[in-house]
């Protein structure tokens, strides 16, 4: 295959690994060891706010979800809500496991309002200018 | 280089950036080809302590086109899953690794291959085991029987390894991007009026110490080819295209939470690799990033970046004098047949006595290999233009000089293949970077997956 392979086909490392040849058992001290389990910290005022904050934005994402399913299914003049935290529209039923990963919306052109739609492998579009709109007025972008 | 950074975008994505691509008939298994993609350009032996590794989120494809059509007939797909052994731990090792199941190594890959054939996906292999990088005599040592192990055998006589490599290819990158300088001639350069060079010079490897991550399958021929034998060099059948790509999902979010990217959404390629040099020197800076989006089926729209190309140009400019013949041919605007039919179509029958790889009309960048032409015994680093018709453009094994052989056909040696009353300037037939296979210290093996031994971190430290 290779008849102007240099002769020497060595070089430092692989001369020295011949010399130094380890046996497996020799490990550093921690190797394969996880420590032993700290115990559960008890939880601080901070870290609980920090839990209530996490809960209100992922109620927050769903009322925003509701909101858009709303639209994409019925397509009005009405624009629709993204920012009824208090008041949340109807949800369209949706299963607990609907997916694992997340949805990504992403909107080349905000002019003609198509939204490409990304989940798991899949992608769709969509076509809803008036989300659109309200998405830009919720961005303080219009 | 042959494609490493070749384009804007992609030389901030490594781990999808292809380098180089192979296909040859292997030398020591007659009736199987090997087929290679090389990914993550200039790896520094010593980047630790995250060595190296495949993509976790790219989809990586070897692609086969055994009819004309520029089309995938046979794609061959990779994806990689690392998983760690002990998170508490910052180290890619905690003792020596001597074995591919050691406890001692805790950053590790395996991967699975997929085959795509007539719209049908069979898993050829899962949970295969990539050998760790080489690291040094303590982490690593007997690196060299250690990668041999992760040389998987698959069902009907398929081999497969997938991980770090001695880069093979080679480069003097150093005096090829100062302006077009080729060391051996540099005395000859225009220099700007500089000045700089009063005599010529050896060229310098820029890739002598660095690694790469290879993809490497070898294939039964029925693997690759259309039913039937093709064991004739004129048969049609006995060619086959091959291209690599890497593609990822569509959309990429950075979790701030996880600390990721999350990716989501379809694959879409964003890397492309056949012929070296292609998309590096001959498509210009602003469309090589949707080149590497384009399919091979497309490269009609860049024929013109071919048959007229840049290089061409730059060669009697930057080298007054020494290339006269090439310069009246470049004042005619003769559209270059020769390049064309070696990056773009395949030379047909006719041409080169006893040689065709001609794959029809459809322009495509394709690394073209005539299956029935054996290994060569006495092989010629400078493939076909050498007289070794089992080299490049026919395919391309490990140790091909594809740049002196780019070079010398952009200079105009192939020209008379198809105007036989050209003649080429003698410097077309002796330019070069000044480098040979030799200029690789690795070396090359003379068994599956052929490029050598990668360098290890502790004897090759960054200069």
């Amino acid at each position: 295959m290779a008849p102007q392979t240099p002769a020497d086909h060595s070089y430092p490392g692989q001369t020295r690994s011949n010399e130094a040849r380890i046996g497996e058992s020799q490990t550093l001290p921690f190797d394969g060891q996880a420590p032993a389990q700290e115990p559960p910290r008890p939880m601080s005022r901070r870290s609980i706010l920090r839990g209530v904050a996490v809960v209100g934005a992922v109620g927050a994402a769903a009322a925003a979800g509701a909101g858009s399913v709303i639209a994409l299914d019925r397509p009005t003049a009405q624009p629709a809500t993204l920012m009824p935290v208090s008041k949340p529209v109807a949800m369209a039923p949706m299963a607990q496991t609907a997916m694992a990963g997340p949805l990504v919306v992403y909107i080349a052109d905000t002019t003609n309002g198509l939204l490409d739609v990304f989940g798991d492998t899949g992608a769709t579009q969509v076509h809803n200018p008036a989300l659109v709109t309200q998405l830009l007025k919720n961005l303080k972008l219009v | 280089m042959s494609s490493h950074r070749e384009a804007p975008e992609i030389s901030k994505d490594p781990v999808a950036d292809s380098t180089d691509v192979y296909a040859f008939v292997s030398p020591d298994r007659p009736g199987t080809v090997t087929l290679i993609a090389n990914y993550i350009p200039l790896e520094g032996p010593a980047g630790g302590p995250n060595f190296y590794a495949f993509g976790d989120d790219v989809l990586y494809e070897i692609h086969v086109d055994n009819n004309g059509d520029s089309e995938p007939d046979v794609t061959f797909q990779f994806r990689f899953q690392t998983t760690l052994a002990n998170t508490n731990t910052f180290l890619y090792n905690t003792g020596p690794i001597t074995s591919l199941d050691s406890q001692n190594w805790n950053a590790r890959q395996t991967y699975t291959v997929t085959r795509v054939a007539g719209g049908q996906s069979a898993v050829l292999g899962q949970s295969l085991p990539c050998p760790p990088c080489n690291i040094g005599p303590l982490s690593t040592p007997n690196y060299a029987s250690l990668a041999a192990s992760a040389v998987n055998t698959l069902p009907d006589g398929i081999k497969v390894f997938a991980g770090q490599r001695a880069e093979g290819f080679y480069v003097d990158l150093g005096a090829v991007f100062d302006l077009g300088d080729l060391r051996p001639f540099e005395n000859l350069h225009a220099q700007y009026g500089m000045g700089v060079f009063s005599s010529g010079a050896a060229g310098v490897n820029a890739t002598a110490a660095l690694n790469v991550h290879s993809i490497a399958l070898q294939l039964p021929l029925d693997q690759v080819l259309s039913g039937g034998t093709h064991n004739q060099v004129a048969d049609k059948g006995s060619v086959i295209g091959v291209w690599t790509t890497a593609s990822r999902q569509t959309a990429s979010v950075w979790d701030a939470h996880k600390g990721a990217n999350i990716g989501v959404g379809p694959f879409r390629q964003v890397s492309r690799l056949a012929n070296p040099l292609f998309n590096e020197v001959l498509i210009p800076l602003a469309l090589k990033d949707e080149w590497n989006t384009l399919p091979p089926s497309g490269d009609k729209r860049f024929a013109d970046r071919v048959t007229h190309p840049e290089l061409a140009s730059l060669l009697p400019a930057l080298y007054p004098g020494v290339f006269p013949n090439l310069a009246a041919l470049n004042a005619k605007g003769t559209a270059r047949a020769d390049l064309e039919a070696i990056l773009l179509t395949g030379i047909p029958s006719g041409i080169v006595s006893g040689f065709q790889n001609y794959t029809g009309p459809v322009l495509a960048d394709l690394m073209r290999l005539n299956t029935a032409i054996p290994a060569s015994t006495s092989p010629n680093p400078l493939g076909v233009v050498g007289g070794d018709l089992a080299g490049f453009p026919n395919g391309r094994r490990v140790f091909d000089d594809v740049v002196s052989i780019e070079l010398r056909a952009i200079a105009g040696v192939t020209v008379p293949l198809v105007d036989p009353t050209f003649t080429p300037d003698a410097a077309a037939g002796e330019v070069t970077d000044g480098l040979t296979m030799s200029s690789v210290p690795s070396g090359y093996l003379d068994e599956f997956p052929y490029l050598g031994v990668p360098y290890s971190g502790f004897s090759t430290p960054a200069e």
